[in-house]
Formats: C-alpha cells, sequence, structure tokens
C-alpha cells in the first residue's frame, strides 16, 4: 500500500483545482492518490477491499477503543491514523434480569465499542463477518482494545458466544465515504477494509446497513464514535470526568425460555426495553461516579433505533450543551435535551452536591421501560 | 486448513459512470436495467467450470480448453439492441488498441445470457457483423444451468425479464491463461487502457510471445 | 444418473421421500422483483419433501469425489465446505437426518444436478412456501414468528432431525435457509440502486403489504442475496427441484 504525505503546497493546488477558498492545513496528511482536501477536510478515500481470510485473533483492536461508559484519553498531539477492528458476531447477552437475548454485535456488546479519535484523524477500518464462530471476548486476549478487559471485568450482560450466520455492514456516521462501496454487506467468513477521515468533530452512532437496518439495529447492531476537536471544548481544562452513554430500544417477545426480535412491536415502536449502555441496570448497578463540586461531560448518543430520547440529569442543569458535539453548535442552560434516533449532544454539568444524580429518559414510558441509570458524587475535594 | 487469502476485487471501478448509464433507461422498462456486478474470487480458475458449450462456428467445447492465452470474456444476448453491443464493442476497442504483434495471442470470447434465442447460428451471424478475422471471436451459446454458473464465477449478475430480454451487468473481464480473473471494467464505453495493460502482462508474463 | 440413492445408500441410510408435486397457478409473490410485475404463472414442478440430508449427501460425495471436503475446487466455496466433516466421506456422528449445510450454491447444484434435477428458481421455492403455508394453515403471525426466531437462533433450528418420510413438503421455514438458483436477484425494475447494495431502510418499495409475514419473506430474500455463491454456513441447505417429464 502506497504511504507518503503530501505537501502543503500539493493540497493548496488540491484545493485551488477544486476552486475552493477554504484555509487549507499545512499538515495535512494525504495518504492516497484519490485523495483531495476542501475547508481542511480530506475526501476521496480508495475503495473498500473485500477479501478472506484466517484471522482469528482478538475481535476488538485499536488503543482508542473502550467498553462505555468508558473513553479512552486521546495521550497524543495533532493527528494519527488509528487501526481499528471490530468483528461482527453474535452473542447471547442479557439485557434486563432473567431477559437475554441472542444479539447481532460489533465486538460481542450491546452497545458495541466506543471509538474516540481527534477530528482530522485517519481511521483505518477492519471487520471480519464471524457469525459462524463462537467468539470468546470475556477472556484478556493479547492485542486486544482495553475493551476487552473491561468486558471482562464487567460481566452485566453475561456475554456468551453463540453462532448465528448472517450478512452484515458497517455504516459509520462518523465518516463521509461513498457508502455503496464503505458500507458494503459482507457474508460470513469475509473481511471488509476501509478507510475514513473523522472530518467533523462530534459524537456518532455507527449500526449495521444491512437491510432490514430495522431488524440489524434492533437486534443490537450499533455504537458510538466521539471525534474531539481539534482546538478541543472551550471547558477542557474544567472537566473533571468524561463518560458516553448510548441509548436504545430493545423489541424483544418470550420464546420458551429465551426471547426474540419481535418485529411487530419494532415496526408499531413499541420497546420491551429501554436502556442506557445495553441494559436496564448498567448505570445503576455501575453508576457514573464524580464528587461534588466536579464538571462531568457526558457524550449521549440515542441510537434509536426508532425512538427519541429527552435527556436529563434529576437535580442538575446542563451549563454547557453542544448539539451533535460540534463546539459550534453551543446551547446553555438546558434541563432536558431531546434527541432523535442517531442524534447525540455532548452536555456537561455541575455536580453540585454530594449526593445520588439519577439520569433518565425524561420521556416516562421510555423511563419505565429501563432507560434510567444513576450518577454517584462523593464529597467535594478541591 | 487450506493457507487462503482469497481476494475478492472491489465490484467496480467506475460505478458513478455504471449509474449514470442507467438512468437514461429509467423511465423505460422496454429498455433493460443495468445491474451492480457482485464480487468474485481473483485467486482461482474459472476453468474449473465443465459444462459444454456451442461455438458459433458449431463446434462443442469446455471452457478449460481456451487455457493458455488470455482471453477477454464479456456476457450479451443477441437480440439486445442498447448494451449489448456497446459491450461487443468495447471488446473490439480493447482488442484494436493492443499493439499489432499482441493482437493474435488474444482471444475475445463473448458468451451468450440467451439460451433459447441465441443459437449458435444466431450468433455466426451476430460474429459476422463484427468481423475481425475468424480466429479473434468465440461467442458461445449454453445451456441455463450453465451460463448462470459462468455469469455467477464472473460476477455477471443477470436476471430474464417476462418479455424474454435480460437485465444484466455490463462487464468485461480479462482472464489470464490460466482462467484467473485479472482485470475488469464495469460499465459502458469505459477507457480499455486497465484492460489493454492486463492483456499485455498476461502475454508478457507468460512469453507467449515468443512462441 | 437418477434421483434415486443407489441400493446400498438405501440400506445404510433412510429411504428419502418422493418428490413432491408443486401445482402451478397464479402466484402474487410477496416481494415485488420487478415493478411491472404483480403476479407470477407458475408451471407444475415438483420438489423435494424435505432439505437434502447429510446421508444423502453422503452418499453423493462417495459417487463423486471431486465434491468431497478435500477436493472440491477452491473457487466453488469460501474454505468452509463441510467443515465438520470428520473425513472425507464420514458426516458428524448424529448428523444422518439433519439437513446438510456447510456447502455452497455450487455444491447444491452440483448435487441437484448429480440427482436429475435442479436448485429452484426463487419463484418457485417461494411459489411452494406460500401453498405450504396454506397446506399447514398456519397464521400469518405465527409463520413471522417461526422465521424471526429462526433468525434469532439459527443453530438451535438447523440441528434438528428432519422427517425423512414426508409424503408433502416439510420444513420449509423451520429447518435451514435454503438455495435457489437465482439467489442473488434482489432487485428491481429501473433503479440500479437494489436491495443486494444494501442501501439503508428503502425496503418498503418492495413490498406488497407491511404486515409480519412479508416482512419475515423479505428478510429471507435478503439475508439469502447476500450471499456469495461460495458462501457454506451452518445454517444454509437446499432442497432440489425437478422439472415435470
Ligand atoms: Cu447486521
Amino acid at each position: 500500500m502506497k504511504s507518503f504525505v503530501k505537501t502543503a503546497l500539493a493540497s493548496a493546488l488540491l484545493v485551488s483545482f477544486a476552486g475552493c477558498t477554504g484555509v487549507v492545513d499545512a499538515n495535512v496528511p494525504l495518504k492516497h492518490d484519490s485523495e483531495y482536501v476542501i475547508d481542511g477536510k480530506i475526501y476521496g478515500m480508495p475503495k473498500a477491499k473485500i477479501y478472506r481470510d484466517e484471522y482469528n485473533g482478538p475481535a476488538v483492536v485499536g488503543d482508542y477503543v473502550t467498553m462505555v461508559p468508558h473513553l479512552a484519553e486521546l495521550d497524543y498531539e495533532g493527528n494519527k491514523e488509528h487501526e481499528v477492528r471490530m468483528d461482527v458476531f453474535s452473542q447471547n447477552v442479557e439485557v434486563a434480569p432473567g431477559v437475554s437475548y441472542n444479539a447481532w454485535t460489533f465486538g460481542g456488546s450491546v452497545p458495541g465499542p466506543v471509538l474516540h479519535v481527534r477530528e482530522g484523524d485517519r481511521v483505518v477500518f477492519k471487520m471480519k463477518n464471524r457469525s459462524t464462530e463462537e467468539v470468546v471476548i470475556t477472556k484478556p486476549f493479547k492485542g486486544a482494545a482495553p475493551y476487552y478487559n473491561q468486558v471482562a471485568t464487567n460481566q452485566l450482560q453475561k456475554h456468551k458466544p453463540v453462532v448465528a450466520p448472517m450478512p452484515h455492514s458497517m455504516d459509520f456516521h462518523s465518516g463521509t465515504v461513498a457508502a455503496n462501496d464503505k458500507w458494503a454487506t459482507i457474508a460470513p467468513g469475509e473481511t471488509i477494509e476501509f478507510e475514513w477521515i473523522a472530518n467533523y468533530a462530534g459524537t456518532y452512532m455507527y449500526h449495521c446497513g444491512t437491510s432490514s437496518v430495522l431488524m440489524h439495529t434492533a437486534m443490537g447492531q450499533y455504537g458510538a464514535v466521539v471525534v474531539s476537536p481539534k482546538e478541543g471544548y472551550p471547558t477542557d481544562d474544567q472537566v473533571d470526568q468524561e463518560y458516553v452513554i448510548v441509548q436504545s430500544e430493545l423489541y424483544l417477545e418470550q420464546m420458551g425460555d429465551s426471547y426474540i426480535y419481535d418485529h411487530s412491536a419494532a415496526l408499531a415502536r413499541d420497546p420491551s426495553h429501554v436502556v442506557f449502555n445495553g441494559h436496564v441496570s448498567s448505570l445503576s448497578e455501575n453508576p457514573l461516579k464524580a464528587n461534588e463540586g466536579d464538571r462531568v461531560r457526558i457524550h449521549f448518543l440515542n441510537a434509536g433505533p426508532s425512538g427519541t430520547s429527552s435527556f436529563h440529569v434529576i437535580g442538575a442543569i446542563f451549563d454547557m450543551v453542544w448539539a451533535e458535539g460540534d463546539p459550534r453548535n453551543t446551547w446553555y442552560g438546558m434541563q432536558t435535551v431531546l434527541l432523535g434516533a442517531s442524534s447525540s449532544a455532548t452536555v456537561e454539568f455541575i455536580v453540585p452536591e454530594e449526593g445520588v444524580y439519577k439520569l433518565v429518559d425524561h420521556e416516562f414510558a421510555d423511563a419505565e421501560r429501563g432507560a434510567a441509570g444513576a450518577l454517584y458524587a462523593g464529597p467535594r475535594k478541591k | 486448513m487450506k493457507p487462503l487469502m482469497i481476494a475478492i476485487a472491489a465490484a467496480s471501478l467506475v460505478f458513478g459512470s455504471a449509474m449514470a448509464q442507467d438512468h437514461s433507461h429509467h423511465h423505460n422498462h422496454k429498455d433493460h436495467t443495468t445491474l451492480g456486478a457482485a464480487q468474485v474470487s481473483q485467486e482461482d480458475s474459472i476453468y474449473h467450470l465443465d459444462g459444454e458449450w456451442q461455438t458459433h462456428t458449431g463446434e462443442t467445447i469446455q471452457l478449460a480448453e481456451l487455457q493458455g492465452q488470455p482471453v477477454l470474456v464479456s456476457m450479451i444476448y443477441g437480440s439486445c439492441t442498447t448494451a449489448c453491443p456497446v459491450l461487443v464493442n468495447d471488446a473490439r476497442r480493447v482488442y484494436q488498441a493492443l499493439p499489432e504483434a499482441y493482437r493474435k495471442h488474444v482471444k475475445l470470447l463473448m458468451v451468450s445470457f440467451d439460451q433459447d434465442r441465441d443459437t449458435p447460428a444466431a450468433l455466426a451471424e451476430y460474429a459476422n457483423k463484427y468481423g475481425l478475422g475468424e480466429n479473434v471471436w468465440l461467442f458461445l451459446h449454453g445451456q441455463d444451468d450453465n451460463i448462470r454458473a459462468l455469469a455467477t464465477l464472473l460476477g455477471v449478475r443477470y436476471r430474464k425479464r417476462a418479455d424474454g430480454d435480460f437485465d444484466h451487468s455490463n462487464l468485461v473481464t480479462v482472464l489470464d491463461t490460466k482462467g484467473r480473473i485479472v482485470q475488469r471494467t464495469e460499465g459502458l464505453n469505459r477507457p480499455v487502457d486497465e484492460a489493454v495493460a492486463a492483456l499485455m502482462k498476461v502475454i508478457d508474463d507468460n512469453h507467449l510471445m515468443h512462441h | 444418473m437418477t434421483k434415486w440413492l443407489s441400493v446400498f445408500g438405501f440400506i445404510a441410510v433412510a429411504a428419502s421421500a418422493e418428490p413432491v408435486l408443486v401445482t402451478g397457478g397464479k402466484y402474487t409473490p410477496a416481494i415485488l422483483l420487478d415493478e411491472s410485475v404483480q403476479s407470477l404463472v407458475m408451471e407444475d414442478f415438483k420438489l423435494d419433501a424435505t432439505p437434502v440430508t447429510y446421508a444423502q449427501y453422503l452418499e453423493f460425495v462417495k459417487a463423486n469425489p471431486k465434491w468431497q471436503r478435500a477436493h472440491a475446487a477452491a473457487i466453488f466455496h469460501d474454505g468452509n465446505y463441510l467443515i465438520s466433516w470428520p473425513g472425507n466421506t464420514e458426516i458428524p456422528k448424529g448428523y444422518a437426518e439433519r439437513a446438510v449445510t456447510e456447502v455452497s450454491w455450487f455444491a447444491a447444484r452440483a448435487y441437484c444436478s448429480a440427482k436429475g434435477g435442479r436448485l429452484p428458481t426463487l419463484d418457485e421455492w417461494e411459489y411452494a412456501s406460500s401453498q405450504y403455508l396454506q397446506q399447514q394453515q398456519l397464521s400469518d403471525q405465527a409463520y413471522a414468528q417461526m422465521l424471526f426466531g429462526r433468525h434469532s437462533n439459527p443453530t438451535a433450528y438447523s440441528q434438528q432431525p428432519l422427517d425423512v418420510n414426508s409424503k408433502a413438503l416439510a420444513h420449509m421455514h423451520n429447518r435451514v435457509n435454503e438455495w435457489v438458483e437465482d439467489f442473488q436477484l434482489m432487485l428491481t425494475s429501473g433503479d440500479n440502486n437494489d436491495i443486494l447494495s444494501s442501501s439503508c431502510g428503502d425496503s418498503a418499495r418492495f413490498m406488497a403489504d407491511f404486515g409480519d409475514a412479508s416482512y419475515a419473506t423479505f428478510f429471507r430474500y435478503q439475508s439469502r442475496s447476500n450471499y456469495r455463491a461460495q458462501s457454506t454456513t451452518s445454517t444454509l441447505g437446499f432442497r432440489c427441484a425437478y422439472d415435470m417429464e
């Protein structure tokens, strides 16, 4: 594979060729002949590759790939190329006490892993369709993402590998590419490999785009990518805690001892469960932690597939809200943030006192079906 | 366990233009619909297919008999008035863009989708229209099951419509001397440089010019 | 080759039932592959009562060594062909009366051809399914639940034995997904952007109605069309069709 950095001059020429007057970052690294720059953003990724290999290494790879609610710290300056893998396979997961189903997953959990990058970073993504294999994610694996250890120490979903062969695909909302190429469906046993540039800051959904998208997403195939702004958020030096919450609906019905996907309920938007981070008890069994006086930042994604979320923290007010996580979209002083399906917001609030702060979807039909959790605040430290 | 790393070519190099082509047909259902090509394996020979075919000159052959020379293959049907003549012409354009000395080492293979209408005689007439000499073209008539198998290996998607015509992918494929796919051009009236280069490389790599 | 097992195979394994006559007639597909064609007229054909079993497939590979696991040409499968078999002519213990899986489209076609048949077309298979559902008097809801149940836990279904002596169509939906001759066809007229290319959520225009049953059927079409002809999985099998004499 070719790998080179084009000079600023070349970039500038490309931009002027495109007839565009945007400011060009002098150090935008172009890698492939097909790439070009508009307004400092890189477009024109090479074609996706689809191939078969016998990969059976860790199913999730990447130094900045974690399990919700964790977000990896970006411990590097400027931009970076990330090699990321999230294999797709089936896994039996518990979503409420006594309720488990055979989920279709990225990386084995619902929601899938969180990827953290910086605006301008390049992601070289690989995904193998391992739905014909039993993939174990609860044991540490050399070379695996931090996600693996986090899953091993948080067994709320009681992950059990299952085999459920099915074609799948990956659609990153954070990527700007030709969907028919990069988001192509792959058969069991195949691997897809493609690149995208995190051109826009924000918190983005990813999901399987294979028809029926309603079923593939409702079965568990979604997660979040957090693209931190190049220049940061204005409050970066004041933030004490940073978390990720993904809300989603489940549409399950009992069949024998287990639960299966209920398509009529999904079409009727009548969920059996609405969850934060994949389990009705995720954020009560393992509440978020902070201290009195802390500034807490939450990247909140409503994955849907079909419902809205009215996110609210009982006892706090969001003093800063960035719609979709883009620092240019600033709102102030919000009690509740309304999010449609696949919409996100980055919210911040001051924890006023030591105590317990309930996190809810203030649409109480959803909260009653599981969309609730808690933040435990300890005593003031400063 | 087999050591394998089977490359499957990305479906299309020219997707955008293939789609652009299609829009001309959008509101006219008499014309056939262009189907995007499927992905294919490039590791193995399509000559493993063992069905029998009739040539436009009335002979019966198996595809494996084409071994030893590079082949430019496309799938068409005779009564097609839109895409197919362009595909045949595309193959001819590739041929004519080859340096003179290379030409005699290349076979242009046109396989019909149409078991019922494209008899060897009908194909002979078709071949005559594109006269490039006896030994350049090979038009094949086969049975439905063999046609489907070959199309599948080439990544050509097609279906027969109620009116007897076919919806199909527009694909010109270069096979090496062993029948492996080495290059594909999707769409109509595309530049021929890549196919020409691929054919020349097969001929050079196999030292066919010195034989 | 005839479509009968050898006498030897007959003794060794359960007799395979006669193919079932599927009487032709008018048929309105749940999925509109072509927006200008609302209904089809099907001719009579015969279809195996059940998916092909391991025992039957074993006889086939014994008679056709080039389709044994170690000998099948690489271009005809994805590397996992018959991967569970302990040997070239040995099936896993207890599998004899299960639907054979881990077979590619090419392998399935070769089997049917050796039996004097062929894979059913997509329309034939779906037409037979619609007759089967009527015979079974399965409600739309029960049918949809069966299919979604199978998709939720396909391995549990594929491992159940078949009613190998069935005289009528059996196991159309409660064992394995099945290959059809034109499995790649998931498309409509007048638009390059067919469902095979996986566009997000645009299924509505292919569907005659939005009932659970149609949706379950759609999902079968869709997941089947996204396999490659080389794909082999533990939940994908086949049955053969035969033309009328
Ligand atoms: Cu999926």
